[in-house]
């Protein structure tokens, strides 16, 4: 049997054309980690761009129920990037020649960056750093807008391929 | 509290650089990707014409640039439109099944572009082709529909030996 990962691709390929039930657990499970993941990440950054303006009880409320929050966004990052891979697998020469790809690749590496940052941020706000909070609130925005381009870039990938 | 987090925000940048490493491994290994069963052309349009050599043996050319596809065939070269004629997405090859799949609505084609199922309502698109000193020269102008000109359709191919 050949295993080289070209056979594995080829493979995966011809298999996820040919079986709907497949297709639709990939696509469900890149649309759901989006659904769960996203609007969870969405939901934080409001609720933060709105505690920022608030007093210090508000903010430090905001932050003790972030962990939660954070949980839930990096599994549906998982989920995301693994269907991810399966649906690159699946149609990998269409997909490394198109510039919407490189571009949905290049947001998701600033989404994980700033997810990063503003985890630091969260940090530094629990310990009562007061500038740290512009910081969130600069991260949060920016979580926003990266979260809204990659799924734009998402929408877009098979209409400009 | 503390441990908790910095353990969680370990574990999301682990995730994230295995995940970036696995992908960056798919989509960038030359060796791999240029083994696929599918090559890439690259013709400089002249005018409206695209001149490709014949095509040794069976087999799927794909160029990007110029958005056609050349299938050596069954001792006929055919070009087609890179788009399935249903909704203008790439097409893909899925060699493991010797036939065109649209990865958006799943319509299938044969090789020679003849529609097999799906929700596409004609054949792949054919552009006219002629065979001048052992090169194929085709006319980028001349979109072939089977369903309003079969004849032509019928005709838009190269005999090879």
């Amino acid at each position: 049997m050949d295993l080289s990962l070209t056979s594995v691709i080829v493979s995966w390929a011809s298999f996820y054309a040919n079986h709907a039930g497949v297709r639709t657990a990939v696509g469900f499970a890149h649309v759901g980690g989006l659904i769960a993941g996203g609007g969870c990440a969405i939901a934080a950054d409001r609720a933060t761009l709105i505690a920022s303006r608030q007093d210090e009880g508000a903010r430090t409320a905001h932050l003790r129920s972030f962990s939660g929050v954070h949980r839930v966004v990096t599994m549906g990052l998982v989920l995301i990037v693994v269907s991810g891979l399966l649906l690159l697998a699946s149609d990998l020469d269409t997909l490394l020649y198109s510039k919407v790809f490189w571009t949905k690749m290049g947001l998701m590496a600033l989404l994980l960056v700033n997810g990063g940052l503003l985890r630091r941020a969260e940090h530094r706000a629990r310990n009562g750093t007061g500038a740290a909070w512009n910081t969130l609130r600069t991260r949060s925005l920016a979580s926003l807008a990266l979260w809204l381009l990659t799924t734009l870039a998402g929408v877009a990938l098979p209409n400009f391929s | 509290m503390k441990s908790d987090q910095f353990c969680e925000r370990r574990t999301f940048l682990q995730l994230a650089a295995c995940f970036t490493l696995t992908a960056a491994a798919l989509g960038l290994d030359a060796t791999d990707t240029s083994a696929l069963p599918v090559t890439e052309a690259h013709a400089e349009p002249a005018g409206t014409e695209a001149r490709y050599p014949i095509p040794a043996s069976d087999g799927v050319t794909i160029d990007r640039k110029t958005q056609v596809i050349i299938v050596r065939y069954q001792a006929h070269v055919y070009v087609f439109n890179l788009a399935c004629p249903h909704e203008n997405t790439a097409l893909k090859w899925l060699p493991k099944d010797g036939r065109f799949q649209c990865p958006k609505h799943d319509s299938k084609y044969k090789p020679n572009g003849t529609f097999m199922d799906g929700r596409a309502t004609r054949n792949m698109d054919r552009l006219g082709v002629r065979n001048e000193g052992n090169m194929l020269v085709v006319d980028l102008n001349t979109l072939l529909q089977s369903d309003k000109d079969p004849s032509g359709w019928a005709a838009a191919t190269v005999a090879v030996e």
